[in-house]
């Protein structure tokens, strides 16, 4: 009887853990939509991301700062004097910025950033659990591996791309093309090398007419990766595969840069403009 | 009533994974016969550079007739392990041994591969699978990988035929819709299609095949589809209704094919027991 009882809750946690053949129905709340965020969050931002406790991270172009909002909604100023167009927190708490041409880091507690690499210009950022950070320069068509030491090396000069994102298990790169045909998936070597590149995943293309890329991405804790697209938020499975498009937050617009965030990574940012929206999934991000 | 319920619930979620009838039983074809020649079965790992970083096993079945110096048809399978598996839903080298004894198909070189894995760097991970990449991407890189990899491997060590009308692709599900890429890619290596509960659906966008059939001169390619009424639906399409619309569109465009539908599932039962019908037809002179 037990065992049969074991076999059976067995089969139903599996089924219910499947990541794969997901239509949006099974991601996304019936009731929920886009929500513009106000108050303490209505202010002008350039790049978002969150952290591993679920903190949302915003660059203010008004105060060029960074603001940090913890999972009970109250926001503090964590990093003064340093506009960024891409941010990434570390597994210790230190946030890279990627501001004007320059890679600063800032260590956790620490209000003022410190450059660490002049003249690499990033427009996102990616950390491992190591500590390193990759950087993606489209206008060298490079990916940085670097370090808060500011030890840096070239891992990819092929493709421009956009966007960053690493599996939970640290094994894969997922790097956004600036054309938007494409999102390659590298295989993370131990040294933090890439290697091994194709175009994995094909994002649903835009109409005739209207430029493609993908800006902004990030993972759900399954591994299903959300991309920020000119046509909306495009989430795929493990294996690549197109689940569904969520629909633009303040259409024609799109999202520049998108993060989980909140009580369990269970809701969507999304940078549009300069304005910040929120959507809560039903499962959580990585 | 409380002790019967886990039983009730498990009994319902079964259900739920079984299909219709789908009660196909194997017929003598697929069964191991004595007095059968066997044919013999060479394993190997195969690392690409097609799809870079990928690692993927490869059976090779030679059978019991090959000489080397008659070329032999290359029958390439998708998913391979699964269609060589004498234990399994088609048990296609048992088949092969019978149908070649009988001389019911050629001497054919059997090429069993199974999908690629990208492995981690890290022993403790698992590797990703490459096999949706490989399989559901309608574009010509499924078809260069066999070209430039796999047929000069195997045409190194045997002798094969090298026109399209010796060569053979078969796959299940998505290897189904492989198996047509390929060949619709490059029909001047691959003149035979044999599909099993095909993906024709839009899981990288293989939808679109009724209408390029439709709206393309026909390429010399003869294809056996086989489906299920009971098989998927789901975000990706409704593969009987997208293997019904293959079949239109390919009697639209006066293609040499069939279009074989029974009653199950998204499985190898029922295109396992016709495998040995299939197999004639296909490499019917």
């Amino acid at each position: 009887m037990k065992r049969l009882l074991s076999c059976f809750l067995l089969l139903v946690s599996t089924t219910w853990g499947y990541s794969q053949d997901i239509p949006l129905s099974q991601i996304l709340i019936p009731s929920e939509n886009w929500t513009k965020t106000t108050s303490n969050l209505a202010g002008e931002f350039s790049a978002i991301a969150s952290d591993s406790q679920g903190a949302l991270f915003l660059a203010s172009t008004k105060s060029k700062s960074i603001l940090k909002l913890d999972s009970t909604g109250k926001t503090i100023e964590v990093v003064t004097d340093a506009p960024a167009k891409a941010l990434a927190i570390d597994s210790q708490g230190g946030i890279f910025l990627a501001s004007g041409s320059n890679i600063l880091y800032a260590t956790p507690g620490n209000a003022k950033a410190s450059m660490i690499i002049e003249g690499l210009d990033c427009v996102a950022l990616c950390t491992l659990k190591q500590g390193q950070c990759y950087g993606a320069a489209p206008t060298e068509k490079t990916i940085y591996l670097f370090d808060k030491s500011g030890a840096k090396k070239k891992v990819n000069t092929e493709d421009p791309v956009l966007s960053l994102a690493v599996s939970n298990d640290e094994t894969t790169l997922f790097a956004g093309s600036a054309d938007g045909r494409s999102i390659f998936t590298f295989r993370i070597e131990q040294n933090g090398e890439i290697t091994a590149k194709d175009r994995y995943v094909a994002p649903r293309k835009p109409l005739a007419g209207v430029n493609g890329s993908v800006p902004g991405m990030t993972l759900d804790k399954a591994n299903r990766i959300y991309a920020a697209t000119s046509l909306g938020v495009q989430v795929f499975d493990p294996t690549g595969r197109l689940c569904g498009v969520l629909l633009q937050p303040d259409f024609p617009r799109f999202a520049s840069s998108i993060a989980f965030a909140g009580t369990d990574k269970s809701t969507l940012y999304a940078l549009v403009g300069q304005s910040l929206y929120t959507r809560k999934i039903l499962f959580p991000g990585k | 009533m409380n002790r019967f319920l886990p039983y009730a619930c498990f009994l319902g979620l079964f259900c739920s994974f079984t299909f219709a009838a789908d009660d196909y039983v194997l017929g003598i074809d697929s069964q191991p016969n004595l007095s059968t020649p066997k044919g013999k079965i060479e394993k190997s790992e195969w690392k690409s550079n097609i799809f870079p970083g990928t690692v993927r096993e490869m059976l090779i079945y030679v059978p019991a007739q090959y000489d080397g110096k008659t070329p032999a048809a290359v029958m390439i399978f998708q998913d391979g392990s699964s269609y060589a598996n004498e234990k399994g839903q088609f048990r296609a080298t048992i088949v092969f041994d019978n149908l070649i004894h009988q001389k019911e198909m050629p001497v054919t070189i059997g090429v069993f591969l199974n999908p690629g894995t990208v492995p981690s760097s890290n022993p403790k991970e698992k590797g990703r699978s490459n096999r949706s990449f490989e399989y559901d991407t309608p574009s010509d890189q499924y078809a260069t990988f066999l070209e430039k990899e796999i047929l000069p491997e195997i045409e190194k060590k045997y002798n094969v035929r090298k026109d399209h009308a010796g060569r053979a692709l078969c796959g299940i599900s998505s290897g189904g819709i492989c198996a047509f890429t390929a060949a619709w890619e490059r029909p001047d290596l691959f003149g035979k299609v044999l599909s099993h509960v095909g993906s024709f659906t839009n899981i990288r966008g293989g939808d679109v095949y009724p209408g390029m059939i439709r709206k393309t001169e026909k390429k010399p390619i003869r294809i056996f589809l086989q489906d299920g009424s009971n098989d998927l639906d789901n975000l990706h399409g409704h593969w009987p209704l997208a293997n019904r619309s293959m079949a239109a569109a390919l009697k639209f465009a006066k293609y040499d094919f069939v279009y074989v539908e029974g009653d199950g599932g998204h499985n190898g039962k029922h295109g396992g027991v016709i495998l040995p019908e299939s197999l004639r037809w296909l490499w019917r002179e």
